[in-house]
C-alpha cells in the first residue's frame, strides 16, 4: 500500500517530481562530475605540475663536494664523479617506471664563442630511448616544457640553442654560425634557436649531449640528471618515512610494502636509489611539496563547491516538496483522521524523496559524466576517466540530500492537525 | 446494556467563545444516537471530541472505558484507527485511489492491508461491482458507500458520522440508512450528527444540542428516558 501510495503520488504530480529532480539533477551533475575529477585529478594535476619542472635529481656518489652556481655545478671539491648516459635507461625499469614521465641528463663545462666565455651544457633535447616497452621519447623538451624558442629546436647535430641574454650580448641570432672552442679543440655549430627561461639557462649555451661530451672529453659521461615522475600527494605514512633514514629499516614489513609500493616522491626516489648505486637520488622538495599543497587545495575548493550544489539542491527539494505537502494537507488530515501517526506519513515522504533522489542521482551521474568530460578537455586537455564506483555514491548523495531536503516539508506535515485539514 | 460513550462535564471553548458547556451524555453499547441541533449548536464540536480529532478544554470523554482527555497525538491516531469508524459529509475519499484501496487505506493504517476482506466489505455495501472504480467514476451514495465500508474495514466499537446524508439526494440518502439500519440490527453501536429530521427519527435516541448544551429528546422508537 504504502508503495502504491508512492507511485501514485509520483505519478500524478509528474511536474513537482520533475521538479525536484531537475535540481538534484544540477547539483548532483556537478558532485559527480568533480567526484570522477577528483578521483582522476592526482594523475592529471600530476601530468600538469610536471610542467613545472623534474622533481627528483640524481646525481653521482661523490666523496667530492659538488659546489654550484645558479644550478650549474662549477667545480667540486675533491675528485669530480660522473654517471654513465649509457645506464639512464635503468630509470624505467623500476617498479614506478611507467611514472617516469621523462627525464635529461646534463654535462657541464665551459666554451668561449666570440670571444666571451660562456656555461656549455650538454643535454637531450628530445632523445629516443630503447625500454622493454618500446622506445621511449625523453629529454629537455618534455621536461621543461615552459622553455621558449625563438627558432627551432635543434634537430641534428652541429646545431645549438643559445641563451636570450647571451645572444643579445653577442649579438647572435638564429640560424647564425657560430664556433665554440672548449679545452683546446673547437667546432663549428649553427644556432637553430634562442631559448629563453627567464633563469640562468638565458646565459648558457645548449648541444646535445654527445656534441658536449666530445668537446669536453668526457665521453659518456653525465653529471646531473632531472627527473620528472608523477607522484602521489604525502600521507600519514609517507610524512613517517620521511623522517626515517632507510624506511625499510624504520617501517614495519606490512607498511613498507605498502610505502613501497605508493607512488610518494620518496619511494619512487628510492627505487632511483637502487637502480644507481653509484648515484644519489633526491627529491626536490620545494616541487614536490607545492604539488601537494596544491592539490589538497584543489580537492578543498571542490568539496566546497560540491558542498554549495549539495546545499542549493537540498533547498531546490525542500521549496518542491513543501509545495507537495500543502497540496497534499487534506490528504495528510484525511490519513491522519484514520488513525495514521507521522511515522507514517514522514514514511510516505521520505520514500517519495528517496525515489526521487534515486532518479535525481542517476540523472545525475549521466550529466555528471559528460560535464567531467568537459572540464577533463578543457582543464587538463583530456577526458576524465570514467568511473563506474561514483554511480552509486552519487545515488547515496543525492538520497541524503533529498531526505535532507525533506525534513522540513515532512515535519511541516507532521504538524498538519486532521480537523483543520478536513474543514479545508 | 453497557455504556460504550460516557461523557460528563465536556466544556470546549475557542478563546472567547465556548462551544460546548458541561455537557453530560452517554450511549449504550448497540445504540443508534442521532445528534442534533441548529448550526453553531456544539454538535459536530461534540463528534470531533468523540472521534479523537479535538480535545476537550474540560471534562471527561470515556469511549469503552478509554479516556481520550490527555491522550497523546499518538495514543489518539491508534484509538481512530482501532475503536471508531469515521463516516464523513463530504466522503473524503482520496481520489488517485479506487474504491477497494480507499478501503485498505485504512487497514493499512491499522495492521496489513488485505484485498479480500476490503472486497468484501465493499460487497457489505453493495458495490462489489465498484471495486475497481475511482471515486470520480462513482455517485455520491456510492462514494459514501465506499466511506462507510472504510469506517467498518477495522471493525470499530463505534461508528461516528457527521451528516451522513447532507450531501446525497434522496434515494442515495434512502440506501445510506437502510445500511445504517441494518449494521444497527447486527448491534453496531452508531453516533449520527444531522440536520435532517427524517434522519435523526431513525436512530434509537436524539439528543438536541443548543448553544453547545444538551436537550434529550425520546425518540418515538423507543419511548424511553
Amino acid at each position: 500500500m504504502l508503495l502504491h501510495l508512492v507511485k501514485d503520488s509520483l505519478i500524478r504530480r509528474r511536474r513537482r517530481v520533475a521538479l525536484a529532480v531537475l535540481s538534484l539533477l544540477v547539483g548532483t551533475a556537478l558532485i559527480s562530475a568533480l567526484l570522477t575529477v577528483s578521483l582522476d585529478i592526482e594523475d592529471k594535476m600530476g601530468k600538469e605540475m610536471r610542467s613545472f619542472g623534474a622533481n627528483i635529481l640524481l646525481s653521482p656518489r661523490s666523496e667530492s663536494v659538488p659546489v654550484e652556481i645558479a644550478g650549474m655545478p662549477v667545480g667540486e671539491i675533491g675528485e669530480k664523479s660522473f654517471l654513465s648516459d649509457a645506464e639512464l635507461a635503468r630509470l624505467k625499469t623500476i617498479f614506478w617506471k611507467n611514472n617516469i614521465t621523462g627525464f635529461a641528463p646534463y654535462l657541464y663545462g665551459s666554451a668561449t664563442l666570440k670571444g666571451e666565455r660562456a656555461v656549455l651544457v650538454g643535454t637531450w633535447f628530445e632523445h629516443e630511448l630503447a625500454t622493454e616497452k618500446g622506445p621511449f621519447i625523453t629529454g629537455v623538451r618534455k621536461i621543461a616544457p615552459w622553455w621558449q624558442v625563438e627558432g627551432e629546436w635543434p634537430d641534428g647535430k652541429g646545431q645549438l640553442l643559445i641563451g636570450r641574454e647571451l645572444a643579445s650580448r653577442l649579438e647572435v641570432s638564429a640560424g647564425a654560425a657560430l664556433k665554440l672552442e672548449s679545452g683546446g679543440s673547437s667546432r663549428d655549430f649553427r644556432v637553430a634557436g634562442i631559448v629563453s627561461t627567464g633563469s640562468f639557462e638565458d646565459n648558457q649555451i645548449f648541444v646535445d649531449l654527445p656534441e658536449a661530451q666530445e668537446l669536453l672529453g668526457l665521453p659518456g659521461k653525465v653529471e646531473k640528471v632531472q627527473v620528472s615522475a608523477l607522484t602521489k600527494p604525502p600521507d600519514e605514512l609517507a610524512r613517517r618515512a620521511r623522517l626515517m633514514e632507510d624506511p625499510k629499516e624504520g617501517l614495519s614489513p606490512a607498511d613498507y610494502e605498502k610505502w613501497y609500493c605508493s607512488p610518494y616522491i620518496e619511494a619512487i626516489t628510492y627505487q632511483i636509489q637502487e637502480a644507481f648505486p653509484d648515484g644519489q637520488a633526491k627529491p626536490v622538495r620545494q616541487v614536490a611539496e607545492a604539488e601537494g599543497a596544491f592539490l589538497g587545495k584543489l580537492k578543498l575548493l571542490f568539496a566546497l563547491i560540491a558542498g554549495m550544489a549539495a546545499v542549493t539542491s537540498a533547498m531546490g527539494v525542500t521549496a518542491t516538496m513543501s509545495a507537495t505537502v500543502m497540496e497534499r494537507r487534506g490528504e495528510i488530515g484525511l490519513m491522519k483522521a484514520l488513525g495514521a501517526e507521522n511515522i507514517h506519513i514522514a514514511g510516505q515522504f521520505l520514500l517519495e524523496a528517496a525515489a526521487i533522489g534515486i532518479i535525481g542521482g542517476a540523472a545525475g551521474y549521466g550529466a555528471g559524466i559528460g560535464l567531467a568530460a568537459l572540464i577533463g578537455r578543457l582543464v587538463f586537455d583530456s577526458s576524465a576517466a570514467f568511473s563506474l564506483p561514483v554511480l552509486p555514491l552519487t545515488i547515496v548523495i543525492s538520497m541524503a540530500i533529498a531526505l535532507l531536503g525533506s525534513a522540513l516539508p515532512v515535519r511541516r506535515a507532521s504538524r498538519i492537525q486532521p480537523i483543520q485539514a478536513l474543514k479545508g | 446494556m453497557k455504556e460504550i460513550i460516557k461523557i460528563s462535564g465536556l466544556s470546549k471553548a475557542y478563546g472567547q467563545v465556548n462551544a460546548l458547556h458541561h455537557v453530560d451524555l452517554s450511549v449504550r453499547e448497540g445504540e443508534w444516537v442521532s445528534i442534533m441541533g441548529p448550526s453553531g449548536s456544539g454538535k459536530s464540536t461534540l463528534l470531533n471530541i468523540v472521534c479523537g480529532l479535538d480535545s476537550p478544554t474540560d471534562g471527561s470523554v470515556l469511549i469503552d472505558g478509554l479516556e481520550l482527555a490527555g491522550l497523546s497525538a499518538s495514543e489518539l491516531a491508534r484509538y481512530r484507527r482501532e475503536m471508531v469508524g469515521l463516516i464523513f459529509q463530504q466522503f473524503h475519499l482520496v481520489p488517485y485511489l479506487n474504491a477497494m484501496e480507499n478501503v485498505m487505506l485504512a487497514q493499512y493504517f491499522h495492521s496489513m492491508a488485505d484485498e479480500e476482506s476490503a472486497r468484501i466489505a465493499l460487497e457489505r455495501v453493495g458495490l462489489g461491482h465498484r471495486l475497481d472504480h475511482l471515486p470520480a467514476h462513482l455517485s455520491g451514495g456510492e462514494q459514501q458507500r465506499v466511506c462507510i465500508a472504510r469506517a467498518l474495514i477495522n471493525e470499530p466499537r463505534v461508528l461516528l458520522a457527521d451528516e451522513p446524508t447532507g450531501n446525497l439526494d434522496e434515494k442515495n440518502e434512502e440506501a445510506v440508512m437502510e445500511l445504517f439500519q441494518e449494521l444497527h440490527g447486527q448491534g453496531m453501536t452508531l453516533v449520527v450528527v444531522t440536520h435532517d429530521v427524517s434522519v435523526g427519527e431513525a436512530g434509537d435516541r436524539i439528543i438536541n444540542l443548543e448553544h453547545g448544551r444538551v436537550l434529550v429528546k425520546t425518540a418515538p422508537k423507543l419511548q424511553t428516558a
